[in-house]
């Protein structure tokens, strides 16, 4: 790997109008799923399918928008540690809400 | 890698370090406490979402259905759509400012502000709508004293003291058809308003958390015009440039992250609800 290159990587890893352009078509497309999805009653599955096109929706935001694939890894670490944890926030009240 | 290749490396890097100390920006340092903030505010949201989730998916998840149905969907996706490209003008205006291009940076800003804008006229509009039905964010506490018929019929006695009508007339304009009497404290006109619409507690506890939170949001939004607005000044004086665009970079980031949460606040109010 040449130096210059990876300097690029570190400082100024330009994204191109391109491929943010993609990003956006795809969350364009999700936000259609998302509403198609949500005139489908299928009961206790409507949440979970859509909090799930939402997670895709906010994966492709922090991965491209917010430019964590390009960031080192402490940074990668710390997203996705506070993520981890507020998900485990969230499955232990529901552990407890759940069991009442 | 050789050792000559090495000794280079590490002589740019000093020069490049010389470089960002010459200009007084920790680059990296910013960045990273950017993001310590930014988790700051996702256990903010996280926090109110558990109380959604918990709410939403319990014993009230009938009244949430019937209470979500009653928001635009129009709107909503709207407003998705306003924020995902505000969004895109965003990393835009970056990758812009990083190629060398002030003008198109310029431009992108603004109209990332505008879309902002955009967005919160639009919420204007439904909030107004809410307020037509007597849904305001200050009363849905009253609306709850519908459940809490002690003070009530106490209140309830002394305003038909205080009305000098008959019994019969009054009860007329404050009794609903199910024979409860309309919550104290409100004129004779919003009083016929409650005899069509009565709200239940978790209708109650759904519109209380959608004003809280497409509140706070908004006023996220609001905070993210002005940070815009300082981006386009600081771009304009060459204050933020393609050599130095930390700053700009972290306002993206939080105009990201105010992306994020309305990402999860669309379909959990306007369509799971």
């Amino acid at each position: 790997m040449s130096h210059g290159h990876e300097q690029e990587h570190d400082h100024v890893h330009i994204v191109s109008y391109g491929s943010h352009t993609l990003v956006y078509v795809g969350l364009l497309i999700l936000t259609g799923l998302t509403v198609a999805a949500a005139g489908i009653d299928v009961g206790a599955f409507n949440l979970p399918i859509a909090m799930l096109i939402a997670s895709c929706k906010a994966g492709l935001v922090l991965a491209y928008f917010m430019h964590i694939k390009y960031e080192k890894t402490y940074i990668q670490a710390f997203v996705l540690g506070t993520t981890f944890f507020m998900f485990v926030v969230f499955c232990l009240t529901f552990a407890d809400y759940a069991t009442r | 890698m050789s050792a000559t290749v090495e000794a280079q490396d590490t002589q740019v890097n000093q020069e490049e370090l010389f470089h960002f100390d010459h200009h007084h920006t920790d680059y990296e340092g910013g960045k990273f406490g950017m993001w310590l903030f930014l988790f700051t505010e996702l256990v903010l949201f996280g926090g109110m979402f558990l109380a959604l989730f918990v709410y939403g998916t319990g014993e009230y998840a009938a009244d949430f259905h019937a209470a979500g149905k009653s928001l635009n969907l129009f709107k909503g996706a709207g407003n998705t759509l306003v924020l995902l490209t505000s969004s895109l003008t965003m990393v835009y205006a970056i990758t812009a400012l990083q190629k060398g291009s002030k003008f198109w940076a310029l431009t992108h800003i603004a109209i990332t502000v505008l879309l902002a804008l955009t967005f919160m006229v639009v919420k204007y509009f439904e909030w107004t709508a809410k307020f037509e039905h007597h849904l305001f964010p200050a009363k849905i506490a009253a609306l709850e004293s519908i459940y809490g018929p002690s003070d009530l019929k106490k209140a309830y006695t002394t305003e038909y003291k205080e009305s000098g009508l008959s019994i019969a007339a009054f009860n007329a304009i404050k009794v609903d058809s199910n024979g409860n009497p309309a919550p104290a404290g409100i004129s004779a006109e919003e009083a016929k308003e409650y005899t069509h619409t009565r709200y239940t507690r978790g209708q109650v506890i759904f519109y209380g958390m959608y004003f809280t939170m497409t509140g706070l949001h908004g006023f996220h939004v609001l905070i993210g015009v002005v940070l815009l607005l300082w981006m386009f000044w600081c771009v304009l004086k060459n204050t933020v440039t393609a050599e130095n665009f930390g700053w700009l970079e972290n306002v993206g980031l939080y105009w990201h992250l105010v992306d994020l949460i309305w990402i999860y606040l669309f379909p959990l109010f306007y369509l799971v609800a």
